[in-house]
């Protein structure tokens, strides 16, 4: 076989596997979207695949002053409850994405704290029993998607405290710091 | 069959090549054209921060900025709200260094704010600098405020 003839057959059948290879890399992420079970920071220059396809979806505009994290969950599992402790921060934050279908917001103004200071959130359809109770209000039909996480001007108390996140009894997500 | 094996690894190559020129520059070139569709060009735009990245706790006015004939001086009457900030984004999406000013470093006069964008940010008091992107994308994002927030002015003023 010649050179040139080499290079048209292997240049045809990459043709063919450009498709295979990004198929199989969308099913496995797809797959292993609830297996993840940490908070994922936004970095601004982090090479990694799976931050390069964060930062188109979620992360686009980083800047100074915040910081952001998401949590990879299938809402139709069941309901979802973050526990964790208040960062330090000016403002903070949780909504959660559909792709890039932004959902409604709890902030650190409307979320009461438990006697051990300590705050849990309910992610759900329907809203709690406890009135009182912080609830993040989900629309039918999400599927998968992410929990994000945001803090405005931090107030140099780091690591920032990242909440556990529990569903159906089990913990999904691990509490860390970042 | 060493031929085969030879074209089987040559294709290899050439398809990881294609999917990483894919990755890292057609499909953040779509996500700017994207943003670049969405801000006109010499006046801001407010957007509501459904599209990926925002909260409907903030407010967002993005600007499609070009220094490279100019400096641009924004100013706005200073929204009622607890933060707010200007920041420089060149055509990757990632912060201009130097570009950037928050409610605690901005230059305010009275009830208003004043921010020069500009090549040169030494030459004037509440300068931030966009040497290194000359022209890009400016996002005014202020959170939770509590009235509404007035839409920021742009002009044009000599380097």
């Amino acid at each position: 076989m010649t050179a040139s003839s080499l290079l048209l057959y292997s240049a045809l059948l990459s043709l063919l596997l450009v498709p295979i290879i990004v198929a199989w890399v969308a099913v496995f992420f797809w797959l292993r979207w609830e297996k993840i079970g940490r908070w994922q920071e936004a970095k601004r220059h982090e090479f990694r695949l799976r931050m390069q396809i964060a930062r188109w979806i979620w992360f686009r505009y980083i800047h100074l002053d915040c910081q952001y994290w998401i949590a990879f969950v299938n809402f139709d599992k069941g309901p979802l409850k973050l526990v964790g402790q208040p960062p330090d921060a000016l403002y903070w934050s949780f909504t959660y994405n559909k792709f890039t279908e932004v959902g409604p917001v709890i902030n650190s103004n409307d979320i009461k704290l438990r006697p051990d200071g300590k705050y849990e959130i309910l992610i759900s359809t329907d809203g709690p029993e406890d009135a009182e109770a912080n609830w993040l209000r989900l629309r039918e039909g999400v599927g998968r998607g992410v929990i994000y996480f945001r803090t405005y001007e931090p107030r140099g108390n780091f690591p920032s405290q990242l909440p556990s996140v529990f569903q159906n009894g089990k913990q999904i997500i691990a509490e860390g710091s970042s | 069959m060493v031929d085969m094996l030879v074209v089987f690894l040559l294709a290899s190559a050439i398809a990881c090549v294609i999917i990483g020129v894919s990755v890292y520059v057609v499909v953040p070139a779509i996500v700017r054209w994207q943003y670049g569709v969405q801000a006109p060009s010499a006046e801001f735009k407010a957007v509501d921060g459904s599209e990926g990245a925002g909260s409907s706790d903030l407010r967002y006015f993005i600007l499609s900025y070009d220094c490279r004939q100019q400096d641009l001086k924004i100013s706005a009457e200073l929204p009622d709200a607890p933060h707010w900030q200007i920041g420089l984004f060149d055509g990757s999406m990632r912060l201009v260094d130097g570009g950037y000013v928050n409610h605690l470093t901005a230059m305010t006069r009275g009830n208003r704010f004043e921010v020069v964008v500009s090549k040169t940010p030494g030459s004037g008091e509440g300068s931030i600098s966009c040497a290194s992107s000359p022209n890009g994308l400016l996002i005014y994002r202020v959170l939770c405020p509590r009235s509404a927030v007035p839409l920021p002015t742009v002009e044009k003023v000599p380097a």
